[in-house]
């Protein structure tokens, strides 16, 4: 119960305030002047400010209230060294208990793991957790906050933020003089040119002990050793790396374990550098100019990438009259240098609608082939032509060519068809279109087919009666595809709705050359906010679990289901950061997760330094789980120091709620008008004497 | 068709009506009955499967120029002629070997086959349907080139540009609501004046005339790239009376004289229309082949 006198006003201070000075000073002049019947006017005015004042008293009944304590549990993934992580539940488990002897005392605990969401590499968060906790608590019911952590908080708030009207102490995991190694990468350049040198920064650094000797690191790239670089401690230094391939590549450095380590996982790092092909040289030859030649040849100038070399025969040698040369626009054929001299700088090769005309030596097409056995790729896209005694498979490079002519073509109206492998394979798979299932594709018709047997590869499209329409096969280190139809250009020039010719050219190109996006068998990682995603792409009926890896050095087992495009895939919750491996007994996948250098894994040893500033401005204590065990809590009174040997301090703030008010105003009105009508009548009287 | 469908709905009620009756020897009648429908049914499909293609098969299966029929025989008669002059000449001087030419009906034949029309003008031609239009309209946008052949030029020579302007009112009143890209005469410095052969002049039957093609002829103008960015000029517009020019009897003989004439005239004449192929054929490959040296000294460096 407490008493308090207040005043309500009727109108507003400044209102009241100018009332009270003007009556003051007339007041006072007349006082002074000696005016007759003042004193009575002074009453009239009093009683009429003291109405517009009107004072009132308060009676409150009031009720103390618990204070409350905080416990920040700190469960980052650098908690999860060594024996930290249960000793923080242990300690919190203990805290909980001793802060529950004071039964004015309400205890809350709130653990804080990393948010991968966040787009930001915030580290270590404690104060932010420790916000929210009491985001709907007053600021004078806080005792105060123990937060048990290894001491390497990121989110201390300094300068105006800092000002806590309670103490702030921290439990500290771990020893004070760890040590551990540690590698960043400071350089890293996100696409490279492919086979170009690319140069990467890294660091390696022994915190904790004396700056000397080397590391030895081992460089891979997705997952195959690439090179071991020995990295000189306390110093960045200089790698020189180059990427092998298109599209991809995750390339992990690790250093060997440093002489005392607390943790492997800050000894690893990865990026993943996407490889761009520096302008791929492709050699287009048309045998003859046809219908189908410009979609063929808009479609691979439409690509930035690539750089065409064109070549057609306009004028085939049997056919030369007598017009004289200045008045041609016609040039020799570079066959030397094409094809003996130049052919192996060219990513592929393509044959349109080329029949042996006499025009190229046969070691030229034995060139050709063994181009293609040491790994180049080549296009052969045949009309009748094919099937002819003039025919490509006539000449030496029949010994790369996927299907044999039969000497039968099929000339009437079909739609092209995936093959039960075209609809796998990721050359055709999801093509616009296609067939799907038991639905007949939509694209529009083609009316010729050259009928051929197919020697080896996979046949991913099919024409009248089955037959074989693209064929694809690896011959040695090369790849070789064969369209055994001329009338792709049908789809480009939009008959009956036309159809995917530009798509199926570009994969097949770059399925030629390699790129991994577009290989049979792939394995992939994604990590995508705080999942990973998991991709087996296989030409088999189904895809077995893939067992994942975490940073971290647990596993797990992750299903594929079938998704749309006839790959597999399934999904994972990856919240830690770092590698995640994928295996799946054939292949391997490596995937990152997380930024390149992580601040929650920068330095993983306990300190107190960081925390110290602001437990010493809340009259707060550091103490180390180890050593100091867990200690008393005391009530403290506010100002006064909140630790000791020992003990911690909560803040007893000695609050309390008001269950009740009454408010009675002081002044009766009707007292008021009495001594106002009373006053000025008296007054009106004494004047009018 | 719709003897096919018809069939199957006499079937389907045939099929329910007989459902109806149970003894043993209508039902066998009833099954023989429906064997030969099934049979009919199919045959009336591939037959008229057929006969849809017939068209499309002529002219994807084997290259082949094509004229557009006005309806005048005259006219049709001479483009045919004339085309399948060219035809010869491109069998005997170039790798291009078409098939006899043909006559395409522009309101009922498919028009994605052909990357050249050529489209002699008469100012009898009957006004193009909507469909018509939008198939010629999809036509030049899939990378088709049209050429337009006035062939009034005797009639307003000396003005040359005036004969234009004459024939461009058949070709304003075939072509309204089209977008017509900006035309600008051809020069020598136009991939099309080297495709093949290198030209100056491009005369018909007759000469001295102005050819009119698209304006566009830059390499990297920065746009959007789609499947016709060669920038061949979708109408090339002309009345020299090529087809006159280009026409030969059975026996290769010419059939039209040509003025002022010559000789000279007709071969160059004959290699506009060479030239004209190689252009709808390659692009701008010729364009291209003046870089290709400096490509192929850069590689293997």
């Amino acid at each position: 119960m407490a008493l308090d006198i207040i005043f309500a006003p009727h109108v507003s201070d400044t209102t009241l305030l100018a009332l009270s000075v003007t009556s003051v000073a007339f007041l006072g002049a007349g006082l002074l002047l000696r005016a007759p019947g003042t004193i009575w006017r002074v009453l009239a005015m009093a009683g009429a400010i003291l109405v517009l004042a009107n004072p009132a008293i308060i009676e409150e009944e009031r009720k103390p209230l618990p204070d409350i304590a905080v416990i920040v549990a700190d469960q980052t993934q650098s908690q999860s060294i060594g024996d930290r992580s249960s000793s923080v539940t242990d300690t919190v488990m203990k805290l909980k208990a001793k802060l529950a002897e004071h039964k004015d005392l309400e205890v809350r605990v709130v653990t804080a793991a990393e948010n991968r969401n966040q787009p930001h590499d915030g580290g270590t968060a404690l104060f932010g957790p420790l916000a929210d906790a009491l985001a709907d608590v007053p600021v004078d019911r806080i005792a105060g906050a123990i937060l048990v952590t290894d001491g390497q908080v990121h989110d201390v708030p300094t300068g105006a933020g800092a000002a806590f009207s309670f103490p702030i102490h921290a439990m500290l995991t771990g020893q004070p003089d760890e040590k551990d190694r540690k590698l960043s990468i400071l350089q890293a350049p996100r696409f490279g040119i492919v086979g170009e040198p690319l140069k990467f920064q890294v660091r390696v650094d022994d915190f904790g002990s004396e700056a000397a000797g080397t590391a030895a690191t081992e460089i891979r790239i997705d997952g195959k050793v690439a090179r071991n670089v020995l990295v000189p401690v306390g110093r960045a230094t200089d790698i020189e790396l180059r990427l092998p391939h298109g599209g991809e590549n995750v390339i992990e450095m690790a250093a060997a374990a440093g002489p005392d380590e607390l943790t492997l996982v800050n000894n690893r790092a990865a990026i993943v550098a996407t490889g761009i092909r520096d302008q791929l040289k492709v050699l287009l030859i048309s045998g003859e100019p046809h219908a189908g030649e410009r979609t063929l040849r808009n479609l691979l100038k439409a690509d930035p990438s690539v750089s065409l070399v064109h070549f057609t025969i306009l004028r085939p040698p049997e056919k030369q009259d007598g017009t004289p040369v200045d008045e041609l626009s016609l040039i020799a054929f570079p066959t030397r240098e094409l094809f003996d001299e130049k052919l192996n700088e060219f990513n592929l090769i393509i044959f349109d609608r080329y029949q042996k005309r006499g025009i190229l030596q046969l070691a030229y097409y034995e060139n050709i082939a063994r181009y293609v056995e040491n790994g180049g790729a080549l296009l052969v896209t045949s009309g009748p032509e094919y099937a002819s005694s003039y025919s490509l498979y006539k000449s030496p490079l029949a010994s790369v060519l996927p299907a044999e002519p039969v000497d039968h073509i099929y000339e009437y109206g079909y739609k092209p068809r995936l093959t039960t492998t075209g609809l796998r394979h990721p050359v055709t798979a999801g093509l616009p279109g296609a067939n799907q299932g038991d639905a007949a594709p939509t694209w529009g018709r083609w009316f010729r087919l050259v009928q051929a047997s197919v020697l080896s590869g996979q046949t991913l499209m099919s024409g009248p009666e089955s037959k074989p329409l693209l064929v694809l096969n690896r011959v040695q280190q090369g790849r070789v595809a064969l369209l055994l139809s001329d009338h792709a250009w049908l789809w480009t020039r939009g008959f009956e709705g036309g159809g995917p010719q530009a798509e199926l050219l570009r994969r097949l190109a770059h399925w030629l050359m390699k790129e991994p996006d577009l290989e049979e068998e792939r394995l992939h990682g994604n990590v995508v906010g705080n999942r990973l995603i998991v991709t087996r792409r296989t030409m088999a009926e189904k895809a077995g679990s893939v067992d994942v890896t975490f940073p971290s050095g647990r596993t797990e087992k992750v299903t594929l289901a079938p998704a749309e495009d006839g790959s597999f895939s399934g999904t994972i919750k990856a919240e830690e950061m770092g590698l995640y491996r994928m295996k799946d007994g054939t292949l391997t996948a490596v995937s990152a997760a997380g930024p390149l250098n992580p601040k929650e894994l920068s330095d993983v040893r306990a300190t107190e330094n960081l925390l110290k500033p602001i437990a010493n401005a809340t009259r707060g204590g550091i103490k180390w789980i180890k050593r100091d065990g867990i200690p008393d809590i005391r009530r403290t009174r506010p100002g006064r120091n909140a630790a000791g040997d020992g003990w911690l301090g909560m803040q007893a703030n000695e609050s309390f709620a008001v269950s009740s008010t009454r408010q009675t105003p002081l002044f009766h009105p009707a007292i008021a008008l009495l001594l106002i009508i009373g006053g000025l009548l008296a007054g009106w009287r004494r004047e009018g004497r | 068709m719709t003897w096919a469908v018809m069939l199957a709905l006499f079937d389907l009620i045939a099929s329910l009506f007989l459902r109806g009756l149970v003894s043993i020897p209508r039902l066998r009648r009833a099954r023989a009955m429906q064997a030969i429908l099934v049979v009919a049914i199919a045959a009336t499909v591939i037959a008229s499967a057929h006969a849809d293609d017939a068209f499309d098969m002529k002219a994807s299966l084997n290259y082949r120029l094509a004229y557009i029929q006005t309806g005048d025989p005259e006219v049709d008669a001479m483009s045919k002629a004339g085309l399948l002059g060219l035809t010869h000449a491109l069998k005997e001087r170039t790798a291009v070997e078409p098939s006899d030419p043909i006559g395409v009906d522009v309101e009922n034949d498919e028009l994605a086959f052909f990357p050249l029309l050529y489209w002699p003008l008469t100012q009898r031609q009957p006004q193009l349907s909507a469909n018509a239009l939008s198939k010629v309209d999809a036509f030049m946008r899939n990378g088709g080139t049209i050429v337009f052949d006035t062939r009034d030029q005797s009639t307003a020579l000396p003005i040359a540009t005036q004969a234009i302007e004459r024939g461009s009112v058949t070709l304003r009143r075939l072509m309204a609501g089209l977008d017509i890209p900006p035309l600008q005469p051809l020069t020598q410095d136009h991939v099309l004046s080297r495709t093949f052969y290198l030209l100056r002049e491009y005369p018909g039957r007759w000469a001295g005339g102005k050819v009119w093609i698209e304006g566009r002829q830059s390499t990297d103008d920065g746009g959007v790239p789609t499947t016709a960015s060669d920038e061949v000029s979708p109408i090339i517009v002309g009345g020299a009376d090529w087809a006159a020019a280009w026409a030969e009897d059975g026996e290769g003989r010419p059939l039209a004289a040509v003025a002022p004439g010559g000789d000279r005239q007709r071969e160059l004449a004959m290699r506009f229309g060479v030239n004209l192929v190689m252009y709808t054929l390659t692009g701008n490959y010729k364009a291209d082949l003046v870089h290709v040296p400096h490509i192929l000294e850069r590689l293997g460096q």
